[in-house]
């Protein structure tokens, strides 16, 4: 029983992770019905801003809560211009082109961040310093909470609430929730489309960037080939939600997380990578919407 | 002369190709005569050991690409999961021949291990296609992604083919000869299969499905028959890689090779037979010409160059290099 509570706090540290990523590929999905392949890159990319901001801008600051709060506002930062980039001179001259066009672009532009990464920051794998001052939790019966898996909720917490504001109480939400229904329609009403997609990948690279530093806080070897599975598995979590669907992408993830560290702990980890892929096939047999999504079926 | 006749006298004339072009690039080990009889043995070829392995697996790639094209191109069917069947290929066959077969002649192993590459992929093919064709778009692409990925987690975790060491001392009896061969007369079957009514009818279910259906095309079946014949070729592809280079892993199958084969697609143009060749040729010889930038530059930055050069196509000519068209030799007429 103590062995299962402890799976189930490192799968839901891992779960949240996968959460803050997940919400930019629905989000992304969402308005442009694109599987934004690069975004697990951008989640790199985040991560190693994270470290390179530690290692040179404040190369003498002590762990603590503001220096994480820090580390995680340049890794925002850093990854919504990332994103902003990537929108403007990859995906927009092609907003008219047929949808594998932009998949293939989108393939190109994570191989480009991939092996641009390598020349970069080079290949091989960096150790991630201590942001916040580690603590182990003893909250009895053998079970320990690490203080950072408890950061990594909180922090997630709060930007899914800031998400979740901006998405249903303002009027960017509104926006951009009328684009995921019709984006022709939204362009008639006066919407100004190509600004609210530029404000979407703003704040779902801003969410992959933090997942990057929260990633490098728990896991903390990071290397350029490190978005690639995450950045499926998250993308895995939110076709289980139902793609394009916000609350639907972080109930997949927690979903996910949690199976993988049971697999992980109880089965066999090589398995481990393998139970992502399975879920989403049996996802997309039995309930192609995914948990939340709608029943509509695509028809040829 | 027939229409058949054409087709024979082009297959003769690449046979002969084939002929000389080992006895040049082999040289006198890979005896001219002997193409298909003989394993090759030291080399002692007029090209360096690197320009034969890159063209080796430049006729894989074109294999693999111009099955592709027969799912994603023709039919219309969205696939990412390519590089499973390849998995599935070359390790059915390296098993069937180093384990059942490691002294057998030459020929019967070429046989044995493309017939039981293709029939395994074919299958499996088989088995992926009816269960999930209610699926359409990126959906069928998603599934096929994870299928592929499955395919590959299971074969890193059966100890008999190696696990994750790979699977070593296969035995190697593909020759540049045979391969460049063999690629050839996959080429002409896909041309027959998309240039007759099979064909046509991928065509008429990719551009209207409900109206194929009016016309007395049964779509579901046809895409099987998509499904299986492209998933066939692909094993195929796969069994050649495995006894070209004696050593496989899984990490040769992940679903980069399936987006690998996808971009020669689209790089090509998309629905374009010789696209699909075109576009395996680039996206093969490409980062293996850079090499030369790095060794001016000192910095790996092929892969970047790669990367950018699919992104730059994608948005200059989002039809692909050949778009809709054919070459001479292989257009319908």
């Amino acid at each position: 029983m103590n062995e299962f509570i402890q799976h189930t706090i490192n799968g839901l540290a891992l779960g949240s992770i996968y959460a803050l990523i997940a919400l930019g590929y629905t989000m992304v999905f969402g308005v442009l019905q694109l599987i934004n392949f690069a975004h697990g890159d951008i989640f790199m990319v985040g991560s190693f801003i994270g470290l390179y901001f530690i290692r040179y801008v404040i190369p003498n600051a002590e762990p603590s809560i503001f220096t994480a709060i820090m580390v995680i506002v340049a890794a925002m930062v850093g990854s919504a211009v990332l994103g902003v980039v990537i929108e403007k001179f990859a995906y927009r001259p092609l907003r008219k082109a047929p949808r594998i066009n932009i998949l293939i672009t989108a393939i190109g532009v994570s191989l480009l961040l991939e092996y641009g990464g390598q020349l970069v920051f080079g290949a091989s794998p960096q150790f991630f310093p201590d942001i916040l001052p580690r603590k182990n939790i003893d909250i009895g019966a053998d079970i320990i909470l690490d203080s950072n898996q408890l950061t990594i909720f909180i922090m997630s917490f709060v930007l899914m609430q800031i998400l979740s504001f901006l998405v249903y109480k303002t009027q960017f939400g509104r926006s951009m929730r009328a684009i995921s229904h019709s984006l022709e329609t939204a362009n008639l009403i006066g919407i100004n489309v190509n600004k609210v997609i530029l404000i979407t990948f703003i704040i779902g690279s801003a969410l992959a960037g933090a997942a990057g530093v929260l990633y490098g806080v728990a896991y903390p070897k990071i290397d350029p080939l490190l978005g690639l599975l995450p950045g499926l598995k998250a993308f895995i979590a939110a076709v289980l939600g139902g793609i394009g669907n916000i609350t639907g992408a972080v109930i997949g993830a927690i979903i996910l997380g949690l199976s993988e560290t049971y697999v992980a702990g109880y089965l066999s980890s090589t398995y481990r990578d393998a139970l992502a892929f399975v879920i989403l096939i049996v996802v997309l047999l039995v309930r192609p919407g995914g948990l939340l999504g709608s029943k509509k079926i695509e028809k040829v | 002369m027939g229409k058949m006749n054409k087709t024979l006298l082009l297959f003769l004339g690449f046979l002969l190709g084939a002929v000389i072009l080992n006895f040049i690039m082999g040289g006198f080990t890979f005896s001219a005569a002997l193409l298909f009889w003989e394993k090759p043995g030291r080399f002692t070829g007029l090209i360096s050991p690197y320009y034969y392995s890159v063209l080796i697996l430049l006729g894989i790639n074109i294999i693999l690409s111009v099955s592709l094209m027969l799912l994603n191109g023709l039919t219309g069917l969205f696939t990412m999961g390519h590089a499973g069947f390849m998995a599935i290929g070359a390790y059915t066959s390296a098993s069937v021949v180093s384990f059942l077969l490691p002294d057998a002649p030459f020929i019967v192993q070429l046989i044995a291990g493309s017939v039981s590459a293709g029939l395994a992929a074919g299958l499996i093919g088989f088995l992926i296609g009816t269960s999930c064709l209610r699926l359409a778009g990126d959906y069928l692409g998603m599934v096929t992604l994870g299928f592929g990925e499955i395919i590959r987690i299971i074969l890193l975790n059966v100890d008999a083919v190696g696990g994750a060491r790979g699977m070593t001392d296969i035995p190697v009896y593909m020759n540049l000869g045979s391969v460049f061969f063999l690629t050839i007369v996959i080429i002409i079957v896909i041309k027959r299969i998309s240039f007759g009514r099979l064909g046509r009818a991928m065509l008429a279910i990719k551009e209207n499905e409900m109206a194929a259906n009016m016309m007395g095309i049964n779509p579901l079946n046809i895409k099987v028959q998509a499904f299986v014949i492209s998933s066939f070729m692909a094993g195929i592809a796969g069994s050649f890689f495995a006894h070209s280079e004696g050593y496989i892993s899984t990490q040769t199958f992940t679903f980069s090779k399936s987006f690998e084969i996808i971009a020669m697609n689209v790089v090509g143009g998309l629905g374009s037979l010789s696209g699909a060749i075109m576009g395996a040729g680039i996206l093969t010889v490409l980062p293996e010409a850079l090499r030369k930038v790095q060794d001016v530059t000192g910095l790996d930055i092929r892969m970047v160059i790669y990367a950018l050069t699919m992104v730059l196509i994608m948005i200059l000519r989002p039809q692909g290099l050949m778009g809709n068209k054919e070459w001479k030799w292989l257009s319908s007429k």
